[in-house]
């Protein structure tokens, strides 16, 4: 039977950005922002998300609108829905939104995407109300990252004259009454720590794949950004309980088993400085087994003075997890001085891929479903 | 070549840089400025972050412009506009001090 070889889990990186957004403040009647996306047809659209910068003095009501896109790229001007709008009109400060958060609104009528038309326009517009260079909202148009991103995009129009943007993965959101859409990410960060950090020398990834998606598979290795101070090195280790079926190993915070490590050397890398894409393998052989519904975590570990920076994300409520691959199947996890890890934190992942490897199809049924079936007993990729 | 329009820091340690009178880079805090800024081999001294720091005022709503402050020398100024001189960083004009 044929191997899956390498099943990235996690998606690091359309969650590779610095902890930096650029915001767009609307002080005029005719600014918008603007954000270009596709939309999963057959969703029926109920909310629409905003990451809110901030409010000087107080804001006029806004309109928050699903627009069609013309053959430009921009938004159409027409709000879908005809007589039943998918819009909403909102003020953060009658609202009392606080600076530099993500917010839901629900529209006053939800929108069904249909097939063959799900290239959409999430737009933020003046509607009423005083607007000035001192009664204003900036939202967030996007993130600061590494690498460029050309769809979905982001636009702002400042009074009609449209600039838009590539760098960085744009912050809006879309939802359904059971999940969210699109890039509802509340902040990015870092943790830069060390074996001496007080507060939490290991970070890591707590993770789980379901046995909807196959009976067991193997963990090759990891994708990350990060920085590794020179002279240093690192333990990279897969955690469980006493021993890694599913009964045993739940995700307790006492399950601090070591099931595979490798040591990694800070020194053998092309550069100490900067944030950089790395790529370790456990080197084990053979690997362990890991099963799904069982619950792992997966840390870094520094061994002296030398820190480790990792990136990190994190949404306003775990459940907005839902609009990013794995969902809430993976969130971070730290403990201190190999103690017990401490109370696990929903809303945060560290930018991390888990590569996957070896994964048999799901019990009581081959070819029916699963992560990833051979090709030859007629399943299909999820 | 990218231009400071305002720096203003909120009580909870979030700076916002405008590069324009619109647009905002919004850095959590000191540190990420800092690391942001170095990321790049740009000579921009600490001392002069933290300079610009405590020029800025404490309230967003009473910001001042920093670019116009008569205690930021010409080299800070300098400094700024080299260091933000990245990708999507959009033109403005510096108010003269």
């Amino acid at each position: 039977m044929a191997d899956a070889l390498r099943v990235s889990f996690g998606n690091a990186p359309l969650l590779y950005a610095q902890s930096i957004f650029t915001n767009f403040s609307m002080n005029g009647s005719t600014d918008q922002l603007e954000t270009i996306f596709d939309a999963e047809p057959g969703t029926v659209i109920t909310k629409l998300g905003v990451r809110h910068n901030s409010t000087t003095g107080t804001s006029p009501n806004y309109k928050l609108s699903l627009q069609g896109v013309d053959s430009t790229g921009i938004p159409d001007g027409t709000i879908k829905g005809g007589g039943s709008p998918a819009s909403v009109v909102f003020s953060p400060s009658s609202l009392g939104w606080s600076a530099s958060t993500f917010n839901w609104l629900t529209l006053d009528n939800p929108y069904t995407v249909p097939e063959d038309d799900c290239v959409l326009a999430h737009v933020i517009a003046y509607d009423s109300g005083t607007v000035n260079g001192s009664n204003f909202s900036s939202f967030s148009q996007r993130a600061s990252a590494g690498r460029v991103v050309s769809f979905p995009y982001s636009i702002q129009n400042d009074a009609g004259s449209r600039t838009r943007s590539n760098s960085g993965p744009v912050i809006f959101g879309y939802a359904s009454s059971s999940r969210a859409y699109g890039s509802p990410i509340l902040n990015f960060g870092t943790h830069a720590f060390n074996s001496g950090t007080g507060t939490a020398d290991e970070y890591g990834v707590k993770f789980s794949v379901p046995s909807t998606w196959c009976a067991t598979y193997k963990l090759l290795g990891i994708r990350f950004p990060g920085t590794l101070a020179a002279s240093g090195s690192t333990v990279l280790a897969l955690y469980g309980g006493s021993d890694l079926t599913a009964a045993n190993s739940t995700g307790a915070t006492t399950e601090t088993t070591s099931h595979d490590s490798r040591t990694f050397d800070h020194d053998q890398v092309a550069s100490n400085s900067g944030t950089n894409m790395l790529e370790l393998l456990f080197d084990d052989d053979p690997r362990p087994t890991l099963y799904a519904d069982a619950v792992y975590r997966i840390s870094w570990q520094p061994q002296n003075a030398n820190s480790v920076t990792l990136l990190y994300s994190s949404v306003a409520t775990a459940s907005d997890w839902d609009a990013f691959d794995g969902g809430q199947l993976l969130s971070k996890c730290l403990r201190l001085n190999a103690g017990n890890w401490s109370s696990d934190v929903a809303t945060d992942r560290i930018v991390c891929e888990l590569i996957l490897t070896d994964i048999t199809a799901p019990s009581g049924g081959g070819g029916g479903g699963g992560l990833l079936v051979n090709p030859g007993m007629g399943g299909r990729l999820i | 070549m990218a231009q400071v329009h305002r720096i203003a820091s909120r009580p909870n340690g979030i700076i916002d840089v405008y590069t324009s009178p619109k647009v905002s880079l919004e850095f959590p805090s000191l540190d990420a400025l800092r690391q942001w800024c170095a990321s790049e081999p740009t000579g921009f001294e600490e001392a002069d972050l933290k300079r610009i720091l405590d020029e800025s005022t404490k309230d967003a709503k009473q910001a001042s412009d920093v670019a116009t402050s008569k205690a930021l020398s010409f080299d800070a100024k300098a400094e700024i506009v080299k260091v933000l001189s990245k990708d999507a960083i959009k033109e403005s004009a510096v108010k003269n001090g």
